[in-house]
């Protein structure tokens, strides 16, 4: 896999069609190492930040995925959202026959970013995929589940977005007090059960 | 316990805990001082550990009433040691300056909070007291040119036919972010990429033209071009940029 410089002091390991518990068990194996300050997650990359020069050879580690096993979450979802009526209308179903889709979609976090560890969601069906909105909106409540282009996400805080909001849950997504934090890590699999 | 009361909080003065890269790992900025040196510096001459947490200034520091006669320590471009009951710091001679307390300060904030937190008038800041050591070491920080406007930055971690580029600072700059445009026109750069982690002095480059550079408070992920990233031993400039200043990105 490409490995690039990102500074002086970490490298950026790029990785070709590799899974979200790949991902986060090679994270967890580069932590290991003494050398290592970090492993941040991307979308299919590791940043791996070194107390000193980097070195490479840290990537190289054998890997097993039940290092690090990713844990299912079952998150219930209220499907009420200002821009299920575009979803509806674009994807040419009924409220029902979306419902019956969306229950029990498995969805899988690849990685953490934008604001309060919100986790951006593989798995989302590509039949119902909407661009993200032209303009943002200034306050997405907090617990809102949306959607752009194929990712999916739960806005953990209340924020300003630019996803098509098609629902919400009342699951607490995020507490700054709490170790960890963040409900969700890559790899993690969360189960939609879609309340009417 | 509550060591200072905050009678005028300057123009933006922040509480800044030391870099904690386990936040990243759990998806909110790693954060820290601009200057770590500098941080560093200040804490020592209180007899604080390096990162202890401290305030950091912008523009207009400052004004704590102690409750009771503390040891500070103010870096400005040079370091100032002094007991005081008082500080009234007033306009800084640099862009950013800290001020660190014997015994540290409270963060106000929980750990893994989104932002740090920004001081306001009649806040009560919290702290332990410490007893600072008997001598007080003043002086600057060593091998510091004085020349701060040229920035050597290393090429990735995207590819990209970057180079040494003069830039102006804009007034559109925080811990998150300092916004430069370039002086002349860069390669187009790809709208949408794979999100890859980034790190304060970390530079995206937006499809619009212009450049924008990771503070402290960086977002963990991005989605812009990489095209370079500040070397470590040059993030101390950044914290200097101000709105109207030239400087150059060096390759």
């Amino acid at each position: 896999m490409p490995i690039a410089a990102a500074g002086d002091r970490a490298l950026l390991a790029t990785y070709d069609d590799i899974s979200p518990a790949m991902l986060r068990a090679r994270a967890a194996a580069v932590r290991r190492d003494a050398s290592v300050v970090a492993c941040v997650i991307g979308h299919s990359s590791l940043l791996v930040v070194f107390r000193d020069t980097p070195d490479e050879s840290v990537l190289s580690v054998d890997v097993e995925e039940s290092i690090d096993p990713p844990r299912v979450h079952r998150i219930d979802v209220v499907f009420d959202g200002p821009d299920l009526a575009e979803l509806l209308e674009h994807a040419k179903l009924t409220r029902d026959e979306f419902l019956a889709r969306v229950n029990r979609l498995e969805l899988i976090v690849r990685y953490l970013g934008f604001r309060a560890g919100f986790a951006y969601l593989d798995g989302w069906p590509s039949d119902f995929a909407l661009p993200r909105r032209a303009t943002s909106r200034t306050r997405v409540p907090r617990g809102s589940f949306a959607i752009a282009g194929e990712m999916a996400g739960f806005y953990p805080v209340d924020s300003p977005g630019g996803w098509n909001l098609l629902g919400r849950t009342d699951a607490e997504l995020w507490n700054p007090e709490r170790e960890p934090p963040n409900l969700f890590a890559p790899g993690d699999v969360i189960v939609i059960h879609a309340n009417s | 316990m509550q060591i200072a009361e905050v009678i005028s909080p300057g123009q933006l003065t922040t509480i800044v805990s030391a870099r904690d890269w386990s936040r990243a790992e759990h998806g909110v900025t790693p954060g820290g001082p601009f200057d770590e040196a500098a941080a560093a510096l200040a804490n020592r001459a209180c007899g604080n550990a390096d990162d202890a947490a401290l305030l950091e200034c912008v523009l207009v520091g400052p004004r704590l009433r102690f409750a009771s006669r503390m040891r500070v320590a103010i870096f400005d471009g040079e370091l100032r040691v002094d007991d005081v009951d008082e500080i009234d710091v007033g306009r800084l001679r640099n862009f950013r300056a800290w001020i660190a307390i014997a015994g540290g300060v409270d963060a106000m904030v929980p750990r893994y909070a989104d932002a740090p937190k920004v001081l306001r008038r009649g806040d009560a800041l919290g702290g332990r007291a410490g007893s600072p050591p008997s001598v007080k070491k003043e002086g600057g920080l060593p091998a510091r040119p004085l020349r701060r406007d040229v920035i050597r930055v290393l090429r990735g971690p995207h590819n990209s036919p970057f180079q040494t580029i003069d830039c102006d600072v804009t007034p559109q700059l925080d811990r998150v972010g300092i916004r430069i445009t370039p002086r002349t026109k860069l390669p187009q750069a790809p709208a949408d990429l794979p999100s890859i982690p980034m790190q304060f002095g970390t530079i995206q480059q937006h499809a619009d033209g212009s450049l924008v550079i990771m503070g402290p408070d960086h977002p963990v992920t991005g989605g812009y071009l990489q095209p370079v990233t500040v070397l470590s031993s040059e993030l101390w400039k950044l914290a200097q940029l101000a709105p109207g200043e030239r400087v150059r990105l060096l390759v």
